[in-house]
């Protein structure tokens, strides 16, 4: 072919009246026929649990929480044994078939104290979570909303939380809360759980604070505020239903990381002696018990430590997938 | 940059006086009562306890001193009871008079329906019991508290006696640190040893089999609880393996390395003194243990600082001008890699006093974090002020340090 008819179009011969032409153009122009509509309609919610699935450590991750939590509802129905009743006959008893994970140092069935001592781990872990996001979204909410002197304030609260020693004072706070003035529960297991949720909460809003600090001073400025605004929608109401909705990804992710970095804080400090007391079992004090032992009994320290470690493994992994799923700049 | 640094110095100091009410507020509520030990013993009258308390102060207002600490008697005589109830009840007991004009210390204090009521002992004749405030003249100075004089001894560098102990506290945190330090600085440089190697090359062969194992490993460093990865140590490494039976009379059959301590202190005696090998051999399970999860945070931190700058243009320009690759990797983008890092390397030095207190208390290691830990068992106030202090200074000081390093590093940073 020669350059010419290369560079100029063909000319087209168009049939038709008007209308017909009209009708064949529309035809010709459904969205779908451009590549631009959707084959069906997706929420949000459809989207990123498809990307959840995609990630195979969250899904494996989401297995094992659920086996987890699976089984420390269910604690009481897998196991006939007393996680707290004594039986010195029975010492110390590695591995068998009657004890899968042996015995401790007081006779007591190890698999049935890890369920047990699960159920008050897991919890815990929840519970300093939902505390911790709680407190640190309000004040970071307040924050970020407000700016200005609040936000001043607030942040530097925020900075100088963030400047005590956390161990040392984890453990200072534990002590100091140990006997809770409620008279309520005092004497009760529950009274130590409680404790200890308020004092791994108190170290662990920081974080969460900064996060919904710094995405509500980003929606802050849209459109959709301004206009509710000048609809003349109150502030909290704005705050709740119209900022927090949309800060929740970030949320979600921080508070499963939280529940992960909750269930280590907890077992450590019931392995120093400070958590739960005994003979509440939680796979940190199942730890302190066990060290006197282990040279005897290794299988007393090995187990719950396993526990722990691939409990918050999964929830790590449940929490990668998460953010990726959640991620609105991922690449496929 | 100086008035930078002139800012957050000023800063600092309330950030540290509100730690240091905090924790201080927190040890004096904690449930722990050191006259306990005192109250079943039956050759200690109430006097004498009575006494104990003034003489330790323990029945001081925490915070301020609104009752103040010693008065003289206004009225003509007074009473003194055992209780600090006029009527309803039981009847307090009349234990002692006293007259107009003598000087008595104020030890306690309560409020109540019948009124005002403040517990005063005469310490000549150790006499003791309740009165009404309003019998009594007493000059108020609120700053007589125990936080304050704590904070007044502090500020001058004095830490306070040991309850537990009776030694001077700062005496016994000096003790410790220099086991500390060594432990944690060992390990400080084990950490690094292993992670920035590894960093940069996981980022320069990202997605490799090596990326990828590393990766894993970092993320395990990071779920795993350091405890029981301690406790797994010493099961595996001293319980479980012992020196082969080829390595000699004295060795074969003993655990291959030791669980606790410092040093062995048989084999001091035996020498004399401690050999350095016997030092290393102490250091290598908990270094280890350090090293590893240290260098599990700081892998990931080289690496994506290593990605980030290796992606930039002028490492392309480098390249392209022909430099070799070795050349374009430690003098381009190593270097400026190696600014977040030192932050967080500046982030984390407080910790190389503080002490790891899970490691010391597994390796039975006597340093500061061991201290901690016992003085906590035992509710050793200035003790656990002093540890906590020392901390609390350290992190917002490093804070600053880091903040000045960075600036220095970068020059795209600027403070004023």
């Amino acid at each position: 072919m020669s350059d010419s008819e290369a560079v100029r179009p063909q000319r087209e011969v168009v049939t038709g009246t008007r209308e017909e032409r009209v009708g064949r153009l529309a035809e010709a122009m459904r969205p779908e026929d451009m590549g631009l509509g959707y084959r069906e309609e997706q929420t949000m919610t459809q989207l990123v649990w498809r990307a959840f699935r995609r990630h195979k450590p969250a899904m494996i991750g989401s297995a094992i929480v659920l086996l987890f939590a699976l089984s420390a509802i269910l604690a009481p129905f897998l196991s006939s044994y007393d996680p707290e009743k004594t039986d010195l006959d029975r010492m110390l008893q590695p591995p068998s078939v009657q004890h899968i994970m042996g015995t401790d140092e007081l006779g007591r069935d190890l698999l049935t104290r890890i369920f047990y001592g699960g159920r008050v781990s897991l919890s815990i872990g929840v519970m300093a979570m939902a505390l911790a996001v709680t407190v640190g979204a309000v004040i970071g909410g307040l924050a970020g909303f407000y700016g200005g002197w609040v936000d001043n304030v607030l942040m530097r609260f925020v900075d100088v939380m963030l400047a005590f020693p956390s161990l040392f004072v984890l453990i200072i706070l534990a002590l100091a809360l140990r006997d809770l003035p409620i008279e309520a529960l005092r004497g009760t297991a529950f009274a130590s759980v409680f404790s200890i949720v308020l004092v791994i909460a108190v170290l662990a809003w920081m974080q969460v604070a900064r996060l919904v600090r710094a995405s509500f001073l980003a929606l802050k400025e849209k459109e959709f505020i301004e206009a509710a605004r000048c609809a003349g929608v109150p502030n909290l109401r704005i705050m709740l239903r119209h900022l927090l909705p949309n800060a929740m990804s970030p949320i979600i992710v921080a508070a499963t990381f939280r529940v992960a970095t909750s269930i280590i804080t907890e077992s450590g400090l019931s392995y120093l002696g400070f958590g739960v007391q005994p003979p509440t079992p939680t796979w940190g004090n199942m730890l302190k018990n066990a060290q006197d032992q282990m040279t005897r009994a290794p299988w007393t320290a090995i187990f719950p430590g396993l526990m722990i470690f691939v409990a918050v493994v999964a929830i790590n992994f449940v929490g990668d997938g998460l953010r990726d799923a959640l991620d609105p700049y991922k690449v496929e | 940059m100086t008035r930078y640094l002139i800012r957050r110095i000023l800063q600092a100091a309330p950030v540290l006086l509100f730690i240091s009410v905090a924790v201080y507020g927190l040890i004096i509520i904690s449930p722990i009562d050191p006259m306990s030990i005192y109250e079943d013993n039956p050759d200690i009258t109430p006097e004498d306890m009575a006494m104990l308390e003034y003489r330790l102060g323990l029945r001081q207002p925490a915070f301020l001193n609104f009752r103040g600490s010693s008065g003289t008697v206004r009225v003509a005589q007074v009473d003194l009871y055992n209780k600090a109830e006029a009527s309803g009840g039981t009847e307090p007991i009349k234990v002692g008079e006293l007259s107009s004009g003598t000087r008595v210390a104020i030890v306690d204090g309560e409020k109540n329906a019948s009124g005002d009521w403040v517990k005063v002992l005469h310490v000549a004749e150790r006499v003791t019991g309740w009165t009404q405030r309003e019998n009594l003249s007493a000059r108020i100075n609120p700053l007589d508290s125990r936080y304050f004089k704590w904070l007044f001894a502090i500020v001058q560098g004095d830490f306070g006696r040991s309850n537990v102990e009776r030694r001077p506290s700062l005496e016994m945190i000096l003790e410790r640190l220099p086991n500390t330090i060594k432990l944690m600085s060992i390990a400080f440089v084990g950490q690094l040893l292993i992670a920035i190697p590894i960093g940069i090359y996981s980022a320069i062969r990202q997605y490799s089999l090596f990326d990828h194992f590393f990766t894993v490993f970092a993320y395990m460093g990071r779920s795993i609880p350091i405890f029981w990865f301690g406790l797994i140590l010493i099961i595996v490494f001293h319980s479980t393996l012992n020196w082969p039976s080829w390595a000699g009379e004295a060795l074969a059959g003993k655990p291959l390395f030791p669980g606790s301590g410092m040093y062995d202190v048989r084999l001091e005696r035996r020498l004399g003194y401690v050999p350095w090998w016997d030092y290393v051999y102490h250091l290598i399970l908990p270094v280890t243990m350090l090293s590893i999860f240290g260098a599990a945070r700081y892998m990931r931190y080289m690496r994506a600082s290593m990605l980030e700058i290796i992606h930039q243009d002028y490492i392309r320009t480098a390249r392209a001008k022909g430099l070799k690759e070795r050349v374009v990797l430690y003098g381009h983008a190593l270097k400026n890699a190696a600014i977040p890092l030192v932050t967080i390397l500046a982030l984390d030095m407080p910790a190389l006093f503080g002490g790891a207190l899970f490691t010391e208390t597994i390796f039975s290691w006597p340093g500061m974090g061991k201290l901690f830990f016992r003085s906590a068992q035992r509710v050793d106030y200035s003790v656990l002020m002093g540890i906590v202090m020392i901390n609390a200074t350290l992190i917002v000081a490093f804070n600053l340090v880091a903040d000045v390093v960075y600036a220095f590093l970068d020059p795209r940073i600027r403070y004023d």
